[in-house]
């Protein structure tokens, strides 16, 4: 399948030129003393997807963020202006209950990226002092940790973390904490098999040699190189985190009414008359949704390839 | 292979029991009384229903301590109690086994649609690595990991539902088999394609690293054609990563299925919980959820017995 000029999946002619270019550029940043982040940086920036993920979730972030102080009040009820189409006055029209529906969405995006963002980094620091005691201390507490993950992996998570919001709450705080309770297995298996990894290396072998404790090593020598395959795996789990929150709260069973987040909306929009007649009131919520997880995985990938270039070689 | 055999069932073995540990502390958080779901509701009725609830509460020893309780729970759980419903009165087995088979034709027919379709995309995709093809099928892949499946099913009754009025928007159909499938053309599919990308992603990514070993360079090296590299050599060997990923996903498949079992009043095990949850009928929960646990470590466990049979480097990994 190497055949000059063949169709084979290897080295296609633009393919070495991309290559070449890769290569060249790799040395010339490594002449210039370039630090590893900003190698990653230059990579991720030349990737285009990527790059336009970057700009969506920027984008998003400040709509949401920002969106709310020019938008009306999203839990204004008016009668008088029930289920208007989009126009001027309200942009994306309004809702049952005369509510705004650009306010709600950009009110819900600010609820929704919170959960979304808060209970990834939580998961990854619950995966993180985890799995780095696990693979750095070994034995029983590993194979403890181990048998762990398999247990939590098992279970249909969606059910288990609906099942302990119903019980302990339906508000933002819950909901994160629910999340990071039983979506930590795979960053910390993650984190577990980079320091069961590094801590064989030469470096740490030294660092311990020269009398440095268990947990300075830890953190000095085998967290550092697990931060790149974590930054993935979290901004994976934000992607995972927001679809997880919208299934949650389009059930019924995540934040509670009246407070708005792109499930809800959507949640509250499903009948068919308001599928037929409405669409404002279900497409601007779930296009959110959809590109924002896009965006976010658009970004993970990137990630992935500017941090270890090894690995984007094979796929 | 005796030995690995054993080797793996004895690993399996601690997971079992976290699996049953970690429902049981389910059980003891629940609120109310733990009787109260052993026992049909219908013999606790009036006076001797007090004296009998005083006298069972003795015969299981509820003071006990929790790990007495704990086997005892576990012995109830192997001879098929998982406890009775708060609302229905009805014994959980029971309830479930009534609506397991509309499930298991969804989750089954989805994965089965979802594999049809994706490994040969993702193999096509491996082949043309890099071309418009390999881009198309991974846009395809990416978005459809993106779409939250209640919106897709959303657009979809909407289109084929509401305005052309092609397919039923709910239901199972009971007329036959082609009422059936008629019913299941949309939950099957909004279902198969939240399954296709990650079954495609990983195809593509498994038949790369095939392509890349030395193996498959000395087949083409001596002549062998395309057909039969791609047909044998690649496709056997990603075989293993790809039926590892389908039982890794089960997990994810019944949370996407009651999703899917809701938008679409399919009966099944989905739509009991998802009616359980809303009134709160916890044992239904956790029952199913331990059952749902109880099939993957199986399901992982068959799978890894089967791969040890078909690969002996498996079966001699992790020996010493």
């Amino acid at each position: 399948m190497n055949r000059p000029g063949g169709r084979g999946p290897f080295l296609s002619s633009n393919n070495v030129q991309e290559v070449s270019d890769a290569v060249i550029e790799e040395m010339e940043a490594a002449k210039s003393h370039q630090s590893p982040s900003r190698r990653a940086w230059r990579r991720f920036r030349r990737n285009k997807l990527a790059m336009s993920g970057l700009f969506f979730l920027v984008f998003v972030v400040l709509l949401s963020t920002l969106g709310p102080l020019i938008a009306p009040d999203p839990l204004a009820v008016d009668l008088a202006a029930v289920l208007r189409p989009p126009g001027w006055e309200h942009w994306l029209g309004t809702d049952q209950a005369g509510r705004d529906v650009f306010a709600r969405v950009v009110s819900g995006g600010r609820v929704s990226l919170t959960i979304g963002f808060a209970s990834a980094i939580s998961t990854v620091l619950v995966g993180l002092v985890l799995g780095t005691i696990a693979g750095y201390r070994g034995g029983a507490f590993d194979w403890f940790f181990m048998r762990l993950v398999e247990v939590v992996l098992s279970f249909p998570t969606l059910v288990l973390i609906i099942f302990f919001v119903t019980r302990f709450g339906r508000s933002v705080t819950s909901i994160v904490l629910v999340m990071a309770l039983f979506q930590w297995p795979i960053a910390g298996r993650l984190v577990r098999n980079m320091s069961v990894a590094v801590k064989e290396l030469e470096f740490v072998q030294a660092a311990r040699a020269f009398g440095a404790k268990g947990f300075h090593v830890a953190v000095r020598h085998v967290l550092p190189s697990a931060v790149g395959p974590l930054t993935v795996a979290g901004t994976l789990l934000v992607a995972q985190a927001i679809l997880i929150e919208s299934a949650l709260s389009f059930l019924g069973f995540g934040i509670s009414p009246p407070t708005a987040t792109w499930g809800t909306i959507l949640n509250e929009a499903q009948s068919l008359t308001i599928l037929e007649t409405m669409p404002w009131l279900w497409i601007p919520a779930g296009l959110l949704i959809t590109f924002t997880v896009l965006a976010i995985n658009f970004v993970g990938d990137g990630l992935r390839d500017g941090l270890d270039p090894r690995a984007s070689e094979m796929t | 292979m005796g030995r690995y055999v054993l080797r793996r069932l004895l690993t399996s073995i601690p997971v079992v029991t976290g699996i049953m540990l970690l429902s049981f502390i389910l059980v003891q958080s629940m609120p109310g009384d733990p009787l109260l779901m052993l026992i049909p509701p219908d013999l606790l009725q009036g006076a001797e229903g007090e004296a009998f609830l005083a006298a069972q509460r003795e015969r299981f020893g509820l003071d006990d301590p929790l790990i007495v309780q704990f086997f005892r729970w576990v012995e109830e759980l192997f001879q098929g109690n998982l406890g009775f419903s708060f609302h229905l009165g009805k014994p959980v087995t029971e309830i479930l086994a009534d609506r397991a088979g509309a499930s298991l034709i969804l989750m089954g027919g989805s994965m089965l649609v979802a594999l049809v379709v994706a490994v040969p995309t993702g193999l096509v995709a491996a082949l043309r690595r890099n071309r418009f093809f390999d881009y198309v099928a991974s846009a395809i892949g990416m978005s459809v990991i993106a779409i939250p499946s209640f919106f897709t099913a959303l657009a979809v009754i909407y289109i084929f539902g509401v305005k052309l009025r092609w397919l039923p928007p709910g239901g199972m159909g009971e007329e036959g088999i082609g009422d059936f499938l008629i019913h299941a053309i949309m939950p099957i599919g909004v279902l198969s394609a939240a399954l296709f990308g990650p079954y495609m992603r990983y195809t593509r990514q498994s038949a790369l690293e095939v392509l890349n070993e030395p193996y498959i360079t000395a087949a083409r090296a001596r002549g062998t054609s395309r057909a039969i590299v791609v047909g044998k050599h690649t496709l056997k060997n990603a075989a293993i990563p790809i039926a590892t990923v389908t039982v890794v996903q089960i997990p994810l498949l019944v949370g996407g299925a009651i999703v899917i079992e809701k938008m679409f009043a399919w009966p099944g095990t989905g739509l009991i919980v998802f009616n359980a949850i809303t009134t709160r009928d916890f044992p239904v929960i956790i029952g199913f959820t331990l059952l749902v646990a109880l099939i993957v470590v199986l399901s992982q466990l068959f799978l890894d017995l089967f791969i040890g049979w078909l690969d002996p480097r498996v079966r001699i990994e992790g020996a010493q």
